[in-house]
């Protein structure tokens, strides 16, 4: 259990970053980059100025920096977003791998960073976090007007232009919104949990939170316990290959792979209603006919 | 002090005027009819009028206050409201939500006042008389009653000017009545209400002036004491009506009675028992969302026949056609030439010779990137003159698209014109070549909405080659919203609703007795 909201909170704050995006009407593949820049900016932030908690901020504002980027490319000039989040993801592998060697002089691993504090329970402030927030969300989503206004964009956005509400700068905001998020989860991963940054972080994880949103159908509860369970499942595994002879190794694959066959599970039988908004992925066109 | 005064308005669209310099204003009060052929401008008009688009040229003012150019919300904010005749609905939000959407009454952080929001609404939809579930999903509601939630939103967001585009299109004639109903009330409750239509009869029923369009012109404008049907369709198309034997065609010309129809073409054979081509026998399917949109549809094609198929939009007329091409899988027994099974696959349905003009042609029946030649050659890409062999025979394809350019007037007839850049009409007789006459003669034509969007000639032309396919000896089945094209052409009307048949009519049917039958009561 104490593994499980270890390991939970960066995949369901980068999973809610997903809600947040696509609800939208923002596909963002590019979660995985976005972690990767936050990992790296809180752990650098986190070392310079001795307190993790301005790592944390670093890692938020470096992942909504980084989805600013996506957001110029698919909103403004209109880029396919897939490829946009892609190249995201590509830019963020090699460009902190650059400045983890420039900065730390390092191919592998940070030097150790100031991490956040744990209670006497062992957690740090992001486990509770990562409970608290799914709720705050889908409140937020369900109950606000900016709420109603981020679902009416995300399924019919020239509904929503009729009525005034400005698509484009919403949608904008969104995106930078799941970077933070992201980010943040990226965050959680070096000065939370591993108190250094690795150069591997946050290895799939992004992925990972993706396939918890599709597994949550793009709701932030269902979203977030989807990140609980497929945490669960990665802490299970952990133990397991503890526990297990090295010839066992190889059922750790089969654990990894889990989430994504899960997700693939649900789209193809489609389990409930899994339907991601009509307009996700769709650029919006002020003047288009 | 006018309600909306546009003055000099022009909006272009790559160069071409969509808008030229149309001006003119409307009173508290008045309802002033919007007439003109598609593509006359009409909706560029008022999306310029509700700030979506920004003018080249020209000025709007509502009240005597200049409105800002490209600012919907201004145009709101200064009481100008537009229902869209492609609704403006987010459908899996509720009607409450989609009526408040940008002007949320609030608590505090935000938080919407989801009670006062819900009695709001429906006391706005009370004081106008119009019937409504306030919490109700939208995508749950029927066309009616969707527009119903746009006419409320608007009222709701205190709509002094409220614009109607082509309201009626989708409504049964009863529920079109209604309307125009309620039109009258809202002018005599002090608005300006704005109502575009291409239906002359509604447009006499309903305004206090009319405006008529023509390529972007105001070419008219008069209250309606002082003009008629004939003379008003002479100004839409801008001819006179006997130069314009179609014009009864697209429906601009239906007297205001309800005495029935033209008289039907004399090419178009009547049904005979002995000739069946094709048979369907409780055929079922379900729609996109797994609900069922045929059950037990049961009904005969004669050789040479165009039957019509009638009913409100969302009736199961889409996915007839989709069955009937193969494109959707169904239950029940459905013969071609007494033979079954051909509909399984659209490759099936093609190779018993089922050919589709399909209703949304730019995504289903055109490759828009692709010259219209390749466009032509599609489906018959295998066969001669098309190719020979494995690879395309280039000279044979090319001289075929001359010859189908030239039969079916493309214009311009340019093989190696991209689709994309020919207007929808010629978009579309492009289609009706390939499909009518590109490959073997077709056995049974599923055409759905054929004439949709299109202007006079192009809409005649696509007739003529309904008509000439049927005198080959082939079945036609014509899918319609409009029982004016449905009369014109076709010697049966089917009328569909829910899935079902209502039973059918000849074209002299009555309005009242075809659209009694389109909302579910059986025919005789």
């Amino acid at each position: 259990m104490n593994a499980i909201l270890d390991f939970a909170p960066p995949l369901v704050l980068a999973a809610l970053g997903g809600v947040l995006s696509e609800r939208a009407g923002v596909v963002n593949i590019g979660l995985e980059g976005m972690m990767r820049f936050g990992a790296f900016a809180a752990a650098a932030g986190s070392i310079f100025s001795g307190s993790p908690w301005v790592g944390l901020l670093c890692g938020a504002l470096a992942g909504a920096a980084s989805a600013a980027v996506h957001a110029l490319l698919s909103l403004r000039f209109r880029a396919d977003q897939v490829v946009s989040g892609i190249a995201l993801n590509l830019v963020a592998l090699g460009l902190v791998t650059y400045l983890l060697q420039s900065v730390f002089g390092s191919a592998g691993v940070s030097p150790p960073a100031p991490a956040l504090p744990r209670d006497r329970f062992g957690h740090t402030a992001m486990a509770y976090a990562a409970l608290l927030l799914p709720v705050l969300f889908h409140l937020w989503l369900s109950r606000t007007a900016v709420g109603l206004r981020v679902r009416a964009v995300g399924e019919h956005p020239r509904a929503a232009a009729t009525l005034g509400v400005r698509v484009l700068p919403l949608r904008a905001l969104c995106v930078m919104g799941s970077g933070a998020l992201a980010g943040l989860g990226g965050a959680t991963l070096s000065v939370g949990i591993l108190g250094q940054f690795d150069s591997r972080m946050p290895a799939g994880q992004g992925f990972m939170a993706l396939a918890a949103m599709v597994f949550g159908k793009w709701t932030p509860l269902g979203a977030a316990g989807a990140a609980f369970f497929f945490a669960a499942a990665d802490a299970l595994q952990r133990q397991l290959s503890f526990s297990l002879h090295a010839a066992d190794l190889r059922l750790e694959g089969i654990f990894l792979a889990l989430p994504y066959f899960l997700t693939l599970l649900v789209l193809a039988f489609g389990i409930g209603r899994t339907r991601a908004p009509a307009a996700d992925g769709v650029p919006y066109e002020p003047e288009g006919r | 002090m006018n309600a909306l005064d546009l003055s000099g308005i022009v909006k272009r669209f790559g160069g071409a005027a969509a808008v030229d310099g149309v001006s003119f204003s409307v009173a508290p009060g008045e309802v002033l009819a919007l007439v003109g052929e598609n593509g006359a401008g009409k909706s560029t008009l008022i999306s310029v009028a509700c700030g979506l688009y920004r003018a080249d040229a020209g000025e709007v003012r509502a009240f005597g206050a200049p409105l800002p150019p490209g600012d919907p919300r201004a145009a709101i904010d200064a009481g100008i409201g537009v229902v869209y005749q492609h609704f403006m609905l987010v459908g899996p939000l509720s009607v409450w939500e989609n009526v408040v959407l940008g002007r949320e009454p609030r608590r505090s952080l935000g938080v919407i006042d989801g009670e006062r929001a819900r009695r709001e609404v429906r006391e706005a939809a009370e004081r106008f008389g119009l019937e409504l579930d306030v919490g109700a999903r939208v995508e749950m509601l029927g066309v009616a009653a969707q527009q119903r939630v746009e006419i409320v939103k608007q009222l709701w967001r205190g709509a002094r000017v409220l614009i109607l585009d082509e309201p009626t299109a989708v409504l049964a004639p009863r529920e079109a009545d209604e309307l125009v109903r309620t039109v009258r009330a809202l002018a005599a409750g002090g608005r300006a209400v704005i109502f575009i239509s291409h239906k002359l009869r509604e447009v006499l029923a309903v305004a206090d002036r009319i405006a008529v369009l023509r390529r972007g012109r105001l070419v008219q404008l008069t209250p309606r004491t002082e003009t008629s049907a004939g003379q008003l369709a002479e100004a839409v198309m801008g001819k006179p009506l006997a130069a314009a034997p179609e014009a009864a065609e697209l429906g601009l010309f239906s007297a205001p009675s309800r005495q029935g129809a033209p008289v039907p073409h004399p090419t178009a054979i009547p049904s005979r028992g002995s000739d069946i081509l094709f048979e369907a026998r409780d055929l079922a399917c379900l729609s996109d969302r797994g609900r069922p949109a045929l059950h037990g549809l049961s009904f005969n094609l004669a050789r040479g026949e165009i039957l019509g198929v009638a009913g409100v939009d969302g009736n199961g007329q889409s996915e007839l056609a989709e069955v009937l091409t193969g494109l959707r899988p169904s239950s029940g027994s459905l013969r071609l030439n007494g033979a079954e099974g051909w509909a399984r696959t659209p490759a099936a349905a093609r190779a018993a010779g089922v050919v589709h003009l399909p209703e949304d042609r730019h995504r289903r029946a055109l490759c828009l990137p692709l010259s219209v030649e390749e466009n032509l050659a599609l489906g018959h890409q295998r066969a001669p003159p098309y190719a020979r062999g494995a690879l395309i025979d280039r000279k044979g394809r090319s001289a075929k698209a001359r010859a189908l350019i030239a039969a079916f007037d493309v214009r311009p007839p340019e093989p190696l014109a991209r689709a994309a850049d020919l207007s929808g009409g010629n978009q579309q007789k492009v289609v009706a070549a390939r499909e009518l006459a590109g490959g073997p003669t077709p056995r049974l034509v599923v055409a759905v909405q054929p004439t949709r969007g299109l202007d006079l000639g192009a809409a005649r032309r696509v007739h003529d080659a309904l008509r000439e396919t049927a005198a080959k000896g082939a079945g036609i089945l014509l899918i319609s919203l409009d029982l004016d094209e449905l009369r014109f052409v076709c010697r049966r009307i089917l009328v569909l609703y829910e899935g079902r048949a209502m039973g059918d009519a000849p074209p002299a049917a009555s309005d009242e007795h075809l659209g009694r039958m389109m909302l579910g009561q059986p025919g005789a």
